[in-house]
């Protein structure tokens, strides 16, 4: 049912106590990942000892995996009003005291002094946000100070992305959880920490190479203008005559792909074409089964090196260039394809699951 | 092999013993126009075959009133049980055209089963043997499916009775031969649908295998519109001197339109929800490249706005078959599917094929646009092509002979539109957005708002009511087409709405069609 909550904010806090606030863009069970988008690092507001301050990061990541190892708690945040961002943009602020009614934020902006090193906790790889000393000063822990708004269409190009940091412990789950956000749902709380369950279950074996560091930060961008879709304009830039034989593929030399493609290419206009019923009953159309041969007899067809790993990559990018997310995950939660049909789940009705990975504890 | 008991009638037209097609009830005639594809035909009736009277009957009360080139050239051949090489388009008979030979060498008073029809897809056996029942519905001939993703158990239950024709896919096949569950040692007709799909080399070594359950003596058809030469090989290895037909002078089929748009990757579902506000979508399939795409399609229509099913190979069996049976059906206007769904898959409402991805080589082509433009009807397949496409885009052109041309900025209707529902589906889509704007005050992609019209299939299905009708997941509200809503809303009326019984309203009405 995790997946129900895809689109929703989200807290998640990593194993050093940082907070990040985001929309939980997807969960991928096979890499053992959470994706939120459009995301906030919060810091490490009350969580751990002054001297271990990490501050909360004003501009909003666009795309964030967390490694699902390294996320100690998550939740759902109830909509918020948006940021109150005067006091923070303005650098001579160093912290603020709640005034009044308002919440007040719990963080204050540091300007980062050069040379000042990472944090201490920090994996390497990290891109931390803006690191500083440990604040002089704490404030009083308001948890559900700045609510950026969570408009998912955003789209400024952001290519910063920070990793959980890593701090190896399993499932010490603590339940923080921001004020604010309980309300939303024991019920939505609970699905998405067994989301999480899962995803640990998962995680098991892939263990090892969590710790890399690695980011995957994509852009998020598919919005759907609500004009029309102007073909003649986007054809215009297409000139498929220029595809023909004289001015084929760049690469002459015999590269995989290409060397079929003009071989084929040749077999036409000089010999014969892939289907002439006057010669043969039988086509040299190219099929899925030729592609897979000749695949096979070239040496790995695929580009990026050996498996299917590579191409998974692939395709996941092109997922999130053309969908805004990478996929990877039945829609009706891990692990779970469920058929397209049905009123289960999805909407919050109960049925979400089947066939739960080994060790849903439910 | 030993002919039934009962007398194979063969009434000539002129007979005058021809009261026993007052008895039948076939579905009502489909008015669409259709192309030489399946007009073009030498003349021959199905009572001139020498078919018995029960076939007959079968064949009439499913809406058959002539044989299709195909079958007309195919039939009479196999009923000599020769081996045959048959090749035709997509959606041109060839499905009938193996059942009525097939079933017409049944003997119905004897327990074995006499006919193994192998398809390479689930949903393809479901659909095939539905066909076979139809057809053989007069003769009393037991016609069982069996395949992948369903228990095994059922099936051998199911095989202690009487099983006439067995109609299935390899692998649970071979498994139930090999378990002498399935008994084809005097099963004297083999035939392969879709065939070179089913002699691609993870399916060759089982159906081999398969083959050495049978009679040496036996008949064996293959079926498809591709042939590449690997088929070759299993005709010189297993086939003796096969009668070939070959109905294909090209390759595409004269009725369905193809058009490209240029588009970037991140343009896709804008060129898309454009295309659907844009284009009279009787219904339509939508195909993707990999099955995660295949998802998060889905997803991105119904934020849209817009209802579609999905399908594709990771899904349980149940699903596939609820969805396949459902769009098929008509409860659902799209569907996104993988290529799983690209072969033999016939719905004749379908008139818009859409290429979400563009696919890699031309046999894969070739059968996704074959799912619109059924029978020789009229279709539009559309192919979302970026950058990145562009050799396959030539390549595919130039293997089929085809020319896929760029989309211009208003569609003709009379290419893939039913003349008599033109006028009318405008009429509806503005009764429908006059309904809608009252409700919502919101503005909708027109082509969305009525149920899609389900044109009577061969395999015709009762009436009934919609079992999914209070549970469509992809349908989502047209009220907030707009935006980004992480999933839409309900639809409270279109959920109401029962199952279409009775007469359609519109032009695709009434359609019969001849069941493949």
């Amino acid at each position: 049912m995790a997946l129900s909550f895809i689109g929703k904010p989200i807290s998640l806090i990593s194993h050093s106590d940082v907070r990040y606030r985001g929309i939980l863009a997807g969960i991928d069970p096979a890499a053992s990942t959470i994706q939120l988008s459009n995301v906030y690092s919060m810091g490490t507001e009350t969580r751990r000892p002054p001297s271990e301050y990490i501050p909360p990061v004003q501009d909003p990541y666009q795309y964030i995996i967390f490694r699902a190892s390294e996320v100690k708690d998550l939740s759902v945040d109830e909509a918020q009003p948006p940021p109150r961002r005067s006091v923070h943009d303005d650098p001579a602020v160093l912290g603020v005291s709640a005034p009044g009614p308002i919440p007040p934020t719990t963080h204050s902006l540091y300007t980062p002094g050069p040379g000042v090193s990472q944090y201490p906790g920090a994996p390497a790889g990290t891109v931390p946000p803006q690191t500083l000393p440990p604040p002089p000063i704490q404030q009083a822990p308001q948890p559900s100070a700045p609510q950026p708004s969570y408009s998912q269409r955003s789209s400024s190009a952001q290519g910063v992305g920070s990793d959980v940091p890593s701090r190896t412990q399993s499932a010490n789950r603590r339940s923080h959880h921001p004020a604010g956000s309980v309300m939303n749902a024991t019920a939505s709380l609970e699905s998405v920490e067994r989301a999480l369950g899962d995803l640990r279950v998962n995680n098991g074996a892939g263990r090892g190479r969590g710790r890399g560091g690695r980011q995957d930060v994509k852009p998020l961008g598919v919005t759907v203008p609500t004009t029309d879709f102007d073909f003649e304009t986007s054809n215009a830039r297409f000139d498929k005559a220029a595809l023909s034989p004289k001015v084929p593929t760049p690469g002459e030399n015999a590269e995989n792909g290409d060397a079929s493609k003009e071989s084929e290419g040749e077999k036409k206009d000089e010999n014969e074409p892939a289907y002439n019923p006057k010669a043969s009953f039988f086509d040299t159309l190219s099929s899925s089964a030729s592609e897979r041969a000749s695949g096979r007899g070239r040496g790995g067809g695929r580009r990026g090196g050996p498996g299917g790993r590579s191409r998974r990559e692939e395709e996941r990018e092109k997922n999130v260039a053309t969908f805004g997310e990478p996929g990877g995950v039945g829609l009706m939660g891990p692990g779970a394809y469920v058929g397209g049909w049905g009123g289960y789940g999805r909407r919050g009705g109960g049925r979400g699951r089947r066939g739960p990975p080994a060790g849903v504890g439910r | 092999m030993a002919q039934q008991s009962r007398p194979s009638s063969s009434a000539s037209p002129n007979s005058t013993a021809n009261d026993w097609k007052a008895g039948l009830r076939p579905p009502p005639k489909d008015s669409r126009p259709q192309t030489e594809d399946v007009t073009a035909t030498k003349g021959l009736e199905f009572e001139d075959m020498y078919l018995r009277r029960e076939l007959l009957m079968g064949i009439f009360e499913a809406g058959f009133e002539r044989p299709s080139p195909i079958q007309e050239e195919a039939i009479p051949v196999a009923l000599t049980k020769r081996d045959v090489l048959a090749r035709a388009k997509n959606g041109t008979g060839k499905t009938a055209a193996f059942v009525i030979p097939s079933l017409q060498q049944i003997d119905v008073n004897k327990n074995k089963i006499q006919a193994l029809l192998l398809v390479p897809t689930r949903e393809l056996a479901l659909q095939t043997s539905q066909v076979c029942k139809i057809l053989g519905k007069h003769m009393g001939v037991q016609v069982m499916v069996t395949t992948g993703g369903t228990t095994l158990k059922d099936d051998i239950m199911r095989l202690s009775e009487d099983v006439h024709v067995l109609v299935g896919t390899p692998g649970r096949v071979l498994d139930l031969a090999g378990k002498s569950v399935a008994d084809l040692s005097e099963c004297p007709v083999f035939v392969m649908d879709e065939a070179d799909k089913l002699l691609s080399p993870e399916f060759t070594p089982v159906v081999e295998q398969l083959l050495s359950y049978l009679p040496k003596e036996r008949q064996v058809m293959l079926f498809s519109a591709t042939f590449p030469l690997i088929v070759k090989d299993f005709k010189d290895k297993h086939m003796s001197s096969p009668y070939e037909i070959n109905l294909m002078d090209e390759l595409t089929l004269r009725g369905v339109t193809q058009y490209y748009a240029f588009v970037e990757e991140r343009q896709k579902v804008h060129c898309l929800n454009t295309l659907f506000s844009k284009l009279q979508i009787n219904q339509s399939i939508i195909f993707c490249n990999s099955t995660n795409r295949v998802e998060l399609l889905a997803k991105k229509i119904t934020e849209l706005g817009y209802s579609c099913f999905y399908s594709h190979a990771k899904m349980l069996q149940s699903h596939r078959n609820r969805v396949f049976h459902d769009f098929r059906n008509g409860v659902c206007r799209n569907l996104v599917c993988s290529d799983l769904l690209t072969r033999g898959i016939d719905i004749q409402a379908v008139n818009v094929v859409i290429n979400f991805d563009f696919p890699k080589n031309s046999e894969t082509y070739l059968h996704r646009i074959g799912r619109s433009g059924r029978f020789g009807h009229l279709g539009l397949a559309i192919n979302l092509v970026t950058y990145e496409d562009r050799f396959s885009l030539y390549k595919i052109e130039q293997e089929l002979g085809t020319e896929i041309q760029p989309i211009p900025s208003s569609i003709d209707k009379r290419l893939y539109v039913a003349p008599g529902a033109i006028a009318e589906g405008s009429d509806q889509s503005q009764k429908a957005s006059a309904q809608k704007a009252t409700a919502n005050g919101q503005q909708q992609p027109q082509a969305q708002q009525s149920r899609p019209q389900p044109v009577q299939q061969g395999p015709v299905r009762p009436p009934q009511p919609n079992p999914g009708s209070n549970q469509v997941l992809y349908q989502s509200s047209s009220a907030q087409p707009q935006q980004a809503r992480p999933n839409g809303v309900s639809m409270a009326q279109q959920q109401q709405r029962p199952y279409p019984s009775g007469p359609a309203p519109a032009g695709y009405r009434g359609g019969v069609a001849v069941p493949r």
